[in-house]
């Protein structure tokens, strides 16, 4: 199956908050078993424009949620922080998001 | 401590920064339960992303020392210092007191949080680079005193805790973030932005100024891509020390580089890191359950959502280079220093409440302390790089993030009286 579905994870550098979310994000797939299906990105929240409208898209925010990019989001500094169960929490709905979006 | 400190980085010293960081990360990320796999991953790309960011600093040194040493005899400048930027980030890595100094600000934030001193659980395990670089410059300040470079770190740690703590409301409610605080130290700044903020507000005229963040984002165009910014300055640089037109081109190939790749070095060492530091957090968070804290400690760039951040710093990169070259005795042109300005302007960015005008006066007046003291502590800076194989010590080096901090700097003056 291609990876088509694509987690877009931003934070104010590109350098270390959004490619932590990425990477537990792609830890986290994997133990669900979904990983294969998952592109996962991470950038600066300067560099988004080229994503906008993007379909099968979830946008990850490390920094305040912008409304206005018009994205399925979620706020993700539970992957920075959280616990287990909140990094767990989180898969699950972002799962469920792209789930919700998704067209082949 | 002393002498068993001592007696281990002196054994350990002899391996070099590279391979000692891989070894501590390692160990550490044994101790905290990341696993085999996750530990011996992480503490190699944690020695990799110091080796490439030793390369980087390296080049940019030797690129850039020659040709602002021309411009400051022709234009008879003091500017001879050689701008690493993040390249000091190295230092927090490769002194022999991180593993210590990282327990040492865990331990003592988790008895300050339990007694009800602190409200900041030190959840951020990256951002206490900055303190570590300080316990850096404090071992190298005291030839060699790995306990009082761990005291210093540890010290100033805690009073990034405690501004965390003061300023927690105000981000948390201008970026959208509940629960959060920053402890990492670029937040000193907003202890000064809320008075000069008020007296902005009495200045008539100069009250009723904003300006539109996205006209000046398209304004600056690719202007406003560190880059492209890099690139310019160098060229700049070699034309105004009166180098022949190609060494002026390729300074400016050599100077968009340090730009680009600086952070892609970072970027890797904390591919490394990533790893092992979330498995101390989940310690932690499993441990405490959120139970006594009241702020969960994050990265500054969690600040740097709203719009006037990134407008703000597009405007102050050309403006920061001018006011170096026009500030008499200043030494450092800043170049990869630039880097940094994005973070301060998030910092500030509630306390203006995103206006864009005062944000970018603000910061030209906190440039000025800025400047000197980065250009005071030119040796020091070039003492540790040089001391832990980072920078070649013949080449004076310095940086804004921790060269040019005023609450570091203080703590550095302390500290001198012990050496």
């Amino acid at each position: 199956m291609a990876k088509d579905k694509l987690i877009l994870c931003v934070c104010g550098a590109g350098i270390n908050t959004s490619h932590n979310a990425a990477m537990t994000i792609e830890e986290y797939f994997e133990k669900a078993g979904v990983a294969d299906d998952y592109e996962i990105k991470f950038l600066q929240v300067d560099q988004m424009a080229p994503y906008k409208g993007r379909k099968n898209m979830v946008v990850c925010w490390m920094t305040q949620v912008d409304e206005s990019f018009g994205a399925p989001s979620v706020q993700g500094l539970a992957f920075l922080i959280g616990g287990k169960k909140a990094k767990q929490e989180l898969t699950d709905k972002i799962i469920a998001l792209m789930d919700e979006i998704y067209e082949p | 401590m002393s002498g068993f400190a001592a007696a281990v980085s002196g054994f350990l010293g002899g391996l070099g920064s590279t391979v000692l960081v891989a070894l501590v990360m390692m160990i550490l990320g044994l101790v905290f339960q990341a696993g085999w796999s996750k530990a011996i991953r992480g503490g190699l790309y944690t020695g990799i992303g110091l080796a490439g960011l030793g390369l980087v600093v390296d080049n940019a040194t030797a690129q850039l020392t020659p040709a602002i040493t021309a411009l400051s005899e022709r234009l008879g400048t003091t500017t001879t210092t050689a701008d690493v930027g993040w390249g000091s980030a190295g230092v927090a890595f490769a002194w022999p007191g991180l593993a210590f100094t990282l327990i040492a600000v865990l331990v003592v934030n988790a008895v300050l949080v339990l007694l009800g001193v602190v409200k900041t659980m030190w959840t951020d395990i990256w951002s206490i680079w900055h303190g570590q670089v300080l316990g850096g410059f404090v071992w190298a300040l005291t030839g060699g005193n790995v306990t009082l470079g761990v005291v210093a770190a540890t010290l100033y740690l805690t009073v990034g805790s405690l501004i965390a703590d003061y300023t927690a409301k105000d981000y948390q409610e201008f970026n959208g973030l509940p629960g959060i605080s920053v402890p990492c130290t670029v937040t000193l700044l907003a202890l000064f932005a809320k008075p000069v903020n008020k007296l902005f507000e009495l200045i008539p005229g100069f009250n009723k100024i904003n300006l539109a963040p996205d006209v000046i984002r398209k304004k600056m165009g690719v202007f406003g891509e560190l880059g492209v910014m890099g690139a310019v300055i160098g060229i700049v640089i070699g034309i105004l020390g009166g180098q022949p037109y190609n060494a002026c081109l390729g300074l400016g190939v050599q100077m968009g580089l340090v730009m680009v790749f600086l952070p892609k070095t970072v970027s890797v060492l904390c591919e490394g890191a990533i790893p092992i530091a979330n498995s101390i957090t989940e310690f932690i968070q499993d441990r405490f359950d959120g139970k006594k804290a009241i702020y969960v400690a994050v990265d500054c760039a969690a600040l740097l959502g709203h719009p006037s951040v990134m407008a703000s710093a597009v405007l102050l990169y050309p403006l920061a280079v001018i006011l170096a070259i026009l500030l008499p005795g200043n030494a450092l042109i800043p170049i990869a220093s630039l880097a940094i300005i994005p973070y301060w302007c998030g910092a500030i960015a509630p306390y203006f409440k995103g206006n864009v005008f005062r944000m970018v006066v603000f910061m030209l007046l906190w440039l000025v302390p800025v400047f000197y003291i980065a250009s005071a502590n030119g040796p020091l800076h070039t003492l540790t790089m040089g001391n832990l194989g980072l920078a070649d010590p013949a080449m004076l080096n310095s940086s804004f993030d921790m060269g040019g901090d005023i609450l570091g700097f203080i703590f550095i003056k302390i500290f001198g009286l012990f050496a």
